[in-house]
């Protein structure tokens, strides 16, 4: 990878002046999405200023840094046997034995899915596993944890388009996990999962 | 320049690492906020075929705009990128429905 560093120049189109500029790499603050990210790469305009591009050695900042908005506070009602699964997830894996972590972990890695274009052959299979007789029995447990940005968003997506309560896609979520990565019946995903647990604990 | 031109030359603009994202479409660009990594995006043009392909003039500038909109596994993206040696930059990686 080209690796571009703070002061090289280059060129680029200027959208303010319309044409295609001088400009110079810098690290500066970047909005996206509403939010400032502090210290991305990025070559301003030697004329006016403007920002005109990010590298891609930027974008895994940027993509660092929506992964670490975990500022989303969820609490679901689970049936106790959920709990279960987690903790077997996770003690199979050698990961946790903490259902609220196993759950953040698990459900990122499925809703991060949801975004892709093969997003909606998980969205299905995640509201098909809400039918699953595994998803069925009282819901006396309790998760809690904090969500990111785009698993929010995600979650919040899947809810209102299947008009469904959350409680619900997290049930569908653990069962599908329990198929997918405690039975080992989709080995790339159980990879994906230790990955992630990897990087995230 | 022609379909398979831009391909192999996008491909290797990835794989050099020459790949930068127009800041004002940010939102729009799934590569740039990292919902892509530089292999899939490889994969992605890779499968493209030429009738899953059109140019256009750019806005102000004197190049062309490539699109692409593949089909198979990644039906529904819309991709738009322009060359500046040694470069790729990209304007859009999102979903065809999308509303910004």
């Amino acid at each position: 990878m080209h690796i571009y560093k703070d002061g090289e120049k280059s060129k680029g189109p200027c959208e303010t002046c319309r044409k295609l500029v001088s400009t110079t790499f810098r690290y500066a603050p970047l909005n996206y999405g509403g939010r400032v990210i502090p210290d991305v790469l990025q070559d301003f305009c030697d004329a006016c200023g403007s920002s005109v591009s990010i590298p891609q050695q930027s974008s895994f900042v940027v993509r660092e840094y929506r992964r670490a908005q975990y500022n989303h506070s969820l609490e679901f009602r689970i049936p106790p046997h959920h709990r279960d699964i987690l903790i077997a997830i996770g003690m199979t894996h050698n990961i946790s034995h903490k259902p609220n972590t196993l759950f953040r972990i698990i459900s990122e890695l499925y809703l991060s899915k949801i975004s892709l274009p093969q997003g909606q052959k998980v969205k299905k299979k995640i509201l098909s596993a809400m039918g699953d007789d595994l998803a069925k029995g009282a819901s006396k447990s309790r998760l809690s944890c904090l969500f990111p940005d785009t698993a929010y968003s995600a979650l919040r997506d899947i809810s209102e388009e299947a008009n469904v309560k959350t409680s619900s896609i997290a049930k569908g979520i653990i069962v599908t996990a329990k198929y997918d990565i405690l039975d080992n019946l989709d080995k790339e995903l159980a990879k994906e999962f230790e990955e992630l647990a990897a990087e995230r604990l | 320049m022609a379909f398979n031109e831009v391909k192999v030359k996008a491909i290797d603009c990835i794989k050099n690492g020459h790949v930068r994202h127009i800041e004002r479409d940010i939102g729009k660009n799934m590569f740039a906020v990292g919902d892509f990594t530089p292999e899939e995006m490889i994969l992605i043009i890779g499968a493209c075929r030429g009738d899953w392909y059109n140019s256009r003039k750019h806005h102000f500038l004197e190049v062309d705009v490539h699109i692409l909109k593949p089909r198979g596994k990644y039906d529904g993206l819309y991709i738009k990128f322009f060359f500046i040696e040694p470069d790729i930059l990209f304007i859009s990686v999102h979903e065809s429905d999308y509303k910004g």
